[in-house]
């Protein structure tokens, strides 16, 4: 585990603004190889209490990713941007296959009973909150995308105005509405709006 | 895609009309459209719902979710301005309570602040007071649009629970009010006055000792409206004169409280009663105060001079302290009932 920083992102991320797709993709592999290993390293410990802080996690991951280098604004804009999908993605596929192996029944791993373990029913269905949030990006991708980085990255109503090139108080009525819609959604209303 | 957009612009413009104009606004902004109609009250209420349970306002958790560092393990009542979870503190391993308050009381986020900052100056000054018939505040914050608060979980009946049931004897009964002052006077002292003292207030835990909920913070989660003219309490039968009046209030305007439940246990009535609001508060302030004994043949004499004192309009009038109030009303009983 090196401490040392790759800076190859730095330079992924200014390519990603001038449209460069490929170094785009490659810069979104990279925050989400190094995501999943730091959120499945919290994910193994197993702890009743333990708590998936996405912040601190897409903080490390920035830090090992960039480190101590000061990203331009377009870049920082990016990486909110990347962060949080992946972070999504990352939280969703672990929701996922969680499932499954409940459902699964039969083989379960001693291992797995640990995430069984302080299964709380306040906890937000990401699964169903995550098809909710497709049929939001549907019909209004740049609130779906607020969502994304607030709920999903941690981040704050600036860094999400940042990040979209948006005002802070244009942030919070998209977030203010699509959360009333997305728990509306959630609650079993289809086909509407 | 069309109705989407719609459907969030009468959404937006509902939200800026005051709460008691949006159902009128949007009737008329839907006229012909039931559907549409149906589609922003609906998210309207979804708006409510989500901001109370603080939907997607707590990080995403593999396994719980978070109030402030408080782990949630469910629900323990829902009140009107929100709701109460039973939660966990994980670095001392204790359990508590945590009420979670919705802001939004008047349309404009001024207020919202302004409610903010003196619901944590209420909930620090009252942050001071340990005491064993107080429960005990241990936190307060704001995740997103909702403030919560934190504070010891009591485990009891609330004495508006008990005076449901069969009438409460009065040796119970004074031995209820005797603790009670005691940690009103505490507060007194300590400068903190409770400003909403009530039966559901006052907590009995089995084994006998009484804790009081919320002190300073009782308006802000017992369901009041705020005003731009000020905070209108929600059930003003135990209201004093001097706050009625929006007048200054101290350790007396508990005081009286404390006499209109003393009246309530002993009688099994409220001194003050009507069907109409502004006609309670008119008595409260104008009217003579009602006789004890008419309601309780049982009770002797001196009970209601005691009660008019309590229950006097003006503070000075009345007991200076609540244990003074209470051990005037026990001596009283007492030597009638040896």
């Amino acid at each position: 585990m090196s401490g040392e920083a790759q800076p190859g992102l730095t330079s992924l991320l200014k390519k990603m603004q001038s449209g460069d797709r490929q170094a785009g993709d490659e810069a979104v592999e990279l925050v989400y190889g190094e995501l999943h290993r730091i959120a499945a390293r919290e994910l193994r410990r197993e702890q009743p209490d333990h708590l998936l802080q996405t912040t601190a996690l897409i903080h490390e991951a920035y830090l090992r990713l960039i480190g101590s280098e000061n990203l331009e604004i377009q870049s920082r804009s990016h990486f909110f941007a990347v962060a949080s999908r992946q972070m999504r993605r990352i939280l969703v596929d672990y929701a996922r296959s969680r499932d499954a192996a409940r459902r699964g029944g039969g083989a379960v791993a001693i291992g797995l009973e640990g995430i069984q373990v302080g299964q709380n029913p306040r906890s937000v269905d990401l699964l169903l909150l995550d098809d909710a949030l497709v049929e939001l990006e549907k019909l209004d991708a740049r609130a779906a995308k607020i969502v994304e980085l607030r709920y999903f990255g941690g981040y704050k109503d600036n860094e999400a105005a940042e990040s979209l090139g948006i005002s802070v108080p244009t942030v919070r009525r998209d977030w203010e509405f699509a959360r009333s819609w997305l728990f509306d959604r959630m609650n079993g209303h289809r086909g509407t709006a | 895609m069309e109705f989407y957009q719609r459907v969030r612009q009468l959404f937006e413009e509902a939200l800026d009309h005051p709460e008691a104009e949006r159902e009128p606004f949007l009737q008329t902004a839907c006229s012909g459209d039931p559907t549409l109609l149906r589609a922003v009250e609906r998210l309207l209420r979804a708006r409510n719902s989500s901001s109370t349970s603080l939907f997607l306002e707590t990080a995403p958790a593999a396994s719980e979710t978070r109030i402030g560092r408080f782990v949630i393990r469910g629900e323990l009542g829902r009140g009107a301005m929100g709701v109460v979870y039973d939660a966990i503190d994980p670095l001392i391993g204790r359990s508590v309570a945590v009420k979670v308050i919705r802001l939004e009381a008047s349309t404009e986020p001024q207020q919202a602040e302004f409610l903010r900052e003196r619901l944590f100056r209420e909930a620090r000054s009252a942050g001071q007071l340990f005491h064993p018939g107080i429960v005990v505040i241990l936190d307060v914050g704001q995740q997103g649009d909702t403030a919560f608060i934190a504070m010891e979980r009591v485990e009891g009946k609330s004495l508006l629970q008990t005076l449901a049931g069969p009438p409460i004897d009065v040796v119970q009964a004074l031995e209820i009010l005797r603790q009670t002052s005691a940690a009103l006077d505490y507060a007194h002292e300590r400068g903190v006055v409770h400003r909403d003292i009530k039966p559901a207030n006052i907590i009995l835990q089995d084994g006998g000792l009484v804790k009081i909920a919320d002190f300073g913070i009782a308006k802000f989660i017992s369901g009041q409206q705020a005003t731009a003219t000020g905070v209108v309490m929600g059930t003003p039968s135990y209201m004093s004169p001097e706050q009625i009046e929006s007048q200054q209030v101290d350790g007396r305007t508990d005081q009286f409280s404390l006499a209109v439940v003393a009246f309530e246990m002993l009688t099994g009535t409220r001194p003050f009663t009507s069907d109409s609001i502004s006609a309670l508060t008119y008595m409260i302030v104008h009217a003579e105060r009602p006789s004890a004994r008419a309601a309780n043949p049982n009770l002797p004499e001196s009970a209601d001079e005691i009660f008019r004192t309590g229950l006097a309009k003006r503070p000075e009038e009345r007991y200076q302290t609540c244990s003074q109030f209470v051990a005037a009303l026990t001596a009283a009983l007492k030597s009638a009932n040896p």
